[in-house]
């Protein structure tokens, strides 16, 4: 099986240019998207922002890109990935790599699939220029096309 | 054969990517290893030689055997790579 990150992102699941008050605000916008498509239950978007309430920051794992996240016994449903674009960035208290303009959510299901998949979007936002694209691009077809094809 | 874990809170999410990135920079290395990922409380309880985790982690790892490098930008290969053969060369010379 071959998992590309065209299987996991849901066209729907994209948001551009979102007026986020806050953190948790950015990631819940992730999290609504992805239940939104069918990948998570409602519970799983809460799990996420206690996830950070009690881990700190760590989701912000390069600078300004969040990848919030749950357990999938945590109301998960389907392997996916949401992306939100923020029009102005947040900070999320991550010393290094705050503010965060770029929120990927994702929801997992634990399996070769999950893995696949998330080697993809690591792949993916591991070439600044793919980064930039997403961050300058205008819309969700814009969104989608660049996280198919890249740049 | 070097036991390395890649963790973070969830150990599927986060630790995942930063383990397909610390393979690419163990390969270069040329290592013989074996490499998991993991939450930061299933960290403690296993016996391994390297641990790799992000910031928020680090304080919260409490290995007996291995020790523990923060990486600050997953998606920057050279940090990895530099961070990875620190890391190698403080074994050699333990």
């Amino acid at each position: 099986m071959d998992v590309d990150l065209a299987s996991v992102l849901h066209d729907d699941a994209i948001d551009v240019r979102y007026e986020a008050g806050d953190w948790e605000d950015a990631v819940r916008r992730a999290g609504t998207l992805l239940v939104e498509v069918g990948a998570a239950e409602e519970r799983y978007v809460q799990a996420i922002v206690d996830g950070i309430h009690e881990h700190g920051p760590y989701v912000v794992l390069a600078p300004g890109i969040a990848i919030p996240h749950a357990r999938p016994e945590s109301g998960g449903l389907d392997v996916g990935i949401s992306v939100v674009t923020l029009a102005h960035p947040v900070e999320f208290g991550a010393k290094d790599n705050d503010p965060v303009d770029l929120v990927f959510g994702l929801v997992t299901n634990d399996s070769e699939a999950h893995l696949q998949a998330l080697g993809a979007l690591a792949e993916h936002i591991s070439e600044p220029e793919n980064v930039q694209a997403l961050r300058d691009a205008d819309s969700p077809e814009a969104v989608a096309r660049l996280m198919k094809d890249g740049p | 054969m070097i036991k390395v874990f890649a963790v973070c809170g969830m150990g599927l999410g986060t630790s995942v990517i930063l383990k397909s990135r610390l393979k690419k920079a163990l390969d270069e290395a040329g290592v013989d290893y074996d490499i998991e990922v993991t939450d930061a409380s299933a960290a403690n309880g296993q016996s391994a030689d390297l641990i790799f985790t992000s910031a928020e982690f680090a304080d919260k790892i409490k290995n007996k055997t291995a020790s523990v490098h923060v990486i600050k930008n997953f998606t920057d290969r050279d940090e990895i790579t530099a961070t990875v053969n620190e890391a190698l060369a403080g074994l050699d010379t333990d």
